[in-house]
């Protein structure tokens, strides 16, 4: 009698749990303009059109790792930063690690596609070698983060991500200028890494003022403060994404 | 309060001014890499095209010089046997009415038929010889061929200004009729043929028309018979335009037109 009663209280006690969660996590969603769900749609829509390419290929395997990680550690954290029972200093630590490693994976995809369009063995040395330093940098600031608290975290997550937008930025406008110089044999329309570039150069030309006062924020303005990441960050990120399931919907590989 | 406005308006002109010149730079290059391209694949095109021209104009040359060689061949090799054969049995004492009961004239006769025939064939084949009294006489010749074949009527009919046309492409055009005339005579079951051909200042328009069982030309597209894919290479070869009618059980239509400068002769 006594065990079912301490079952029945359980229970209510799992769904109000639940209920809540369900509740603030909505809340959440809803506090940028659905420009949440938007994105994990178009990430959802890519990694399905990702499955149809060549799972040999490594280009394609990071592109996945990507897409899985943007979509399973955003989902993540739309659990973990509403809830009032984690404290800020878990919820700091994991938003700034799962940032960073998501913008490493971005780095490596990018890097990697530029480097199939354009092989030459001074952009795969640069590449190869920013990739290896942002990832000491990243262990190196985690590692120091876990032992020794979340005190500079944040600066320096945002100095890794700084790097890497602005290395991708780089090597979109590089992209572009090439365009130019090449003979066209193809329509650029039909060529998968078009549409990567194009979504990364949009993405880090809307993104670069946001970027900008990164440091400052939140601003204090909380129209402007949840505006701001929903048109600057979200929405451009998710034409990222769309414009990445255009370039996999190419007949052609992404790197042509 | 004040500050934060300024800051926000700040804000926006800044981010717009970044977008607008990424758009700008986008497009920008979009519109110089689809203009080049649109060039360089125009160039590929008129080159692809050059080579197939090249290609075909190779083609129809080994053709017409093999179909030489073979005329050559019957006229003076076999041609020539059967006819010193056909002197020999001439020359026999007792005249050949009287041997074996006939068979020795019979057989005469057959050799006097077959050097005609060969001759026929020789003669076809070789477009040189044909064409050396002209086109219109080649294809009259052609018509009366055919007519003794006693399988349908043939109607021909020529208007406009006679031209005279290079001799290259009067042997093309000359074989796009025999093989109009090759189809007819294979899958046509026509009753009456018309050919009319008509001659404009600076083009030769010629329309073949049978009363036949016709065919569905979409269909045909899948399944398009040597016959009508020489006659299409040969007219693209003539740089010229095709149009075929035809309906089943209503007959064909076949109408080609070819450009052509005056060939004063």
């Amino acid at each position: 009698m006594l065990d079912r009663e301490r079952n029945s209280r359980h229970i209510i006690a799992i769904t109000i749990y639940m209920e809540n969660t369900i509740a603030l996590t909505s809340q959440y969603i809803t506090k940028f303009y659905f420009t949440k769900v938007v994105l994990w749609l178009t990430v959802l829509v890519a990694l399905y059109y990702s499955r149809k390419k060549d799972n040999t290929d490594h280009l394609y395997k990071i592109l996945r790792v990507y897409l899985i990680l943007e979509l399973t550690l955003g989902l993540i954290d739309n659990l973990i930063s509403p809830n009032p029972n984690i404290n800020y200093e878990i919820k700091s630590y994991y938003i700034n690690f799962s940032n960073s490693l998501i913008a490493l994976s971005e780095f490596y995809f990018f890097s990697e596609l530029y480097n199939r369009v354009f092989p030459s063995k001074y952009s795969y040395r640069l590449t190869r070698s920013l990739s290896t330093f942002l990832l000491c940098f990243f262990v190196a600031i985690i590692s120091n983060s876990f032992f020794n608290g979340t005190k500079f975290l944040l600066e320096l997550t945002y100095a890794l991500g700084t790097i890497e937008f602005l290395f991708i930025f780089f090597l979109s406008l590089s992209y572009f200028i090439s365009q130019i110089k090449i003979i066209p044999e193809t329509n650029l329309f039909n060529r998968g890494s078009f549409w990567c570039f194009t979504g990364a150069l949009f993405y880090c030309a809307i993104s670069a003022p946001f970027y900008i006062i990164g440091p400052n924020f939140p601003t204090g303005n909380s129209t402007f403060d949840l505006l701001l990441p929903a048109l600057l960050y979200y929405l451009p990120y998710s034409i990222l994404f769309v414009f990445i399931t255009i370039s996999l919907k190419c007949k052609t590989q992404i790197w042509n | 309060m004040q500050n934060t406005n300024l800051e926000l308006i700040l804000f926006t002109i800044t981010a717009s001014i970044v977008i607008l010149s990424t758009v700008t730079f986008v497009v920008f290059i979009i519109y110089k890499y689809q203009r080049s391209y649109r060039k360089h694949s125009i160039e590929i095109q008129g080159q692809r095209d050059e080579y197939e021209k090249l290609l075909l104009d190779v083609k129809l040359e080994i053709q017409e010089q093999t179909s030489h060689n073979i005329a050559r061949e019957i006229h003076d090799s076999i041609g020539h046997s059967l006819t010193l054969a056909k002197l020999q049995l001439n020359t026999l004492r007792t005249p050949p009415e009287f041997l074996e009961g006939g068979k020795v004239h019979m057989a005469i006769d057959l050799l006097g038929h077959s050097i005609q025939q060969l001759s026929d064939i020789s003669k076809n084949l070789n477009a040189d010889a044909l064409l050396q009294h002209g086109l219109l006489h080649a294809i009259e010749e052609e018509i009366n061929r055919i007519r003794s074949l006693s399988r349908f009527e043939v109607h021909y009919e020529v208007t406009g200004f006679t031209a005279y046309l290079d001799p290259q492409k009067e042997v093309v055009i000359y074989r796009i009729i025999q093989e109009g005339f090759q189809n007819i005579l294979k899958y046509a079951e026509a009753g009456r043929t018309l050919l009319l051909i008509h001659f404009h200042p600076s083009s030769i328009r010629i329309t073949l028309t049978d009363d036949g069982r016709g065919f569905d030309p979409k269909n045909i597209g899948r399944s398009r018979t040597t016959g009508l894919a020489n006659i299409e290479n040969r007219i693209r070869f003539l740089n010229g335009h095709l149009e075929i009618h035809s309906e089943p059980g209503k007959g064909t239509r076949l109408q080609f037109t070819i450009p052509y400068e005056q060939n004063a002769q």
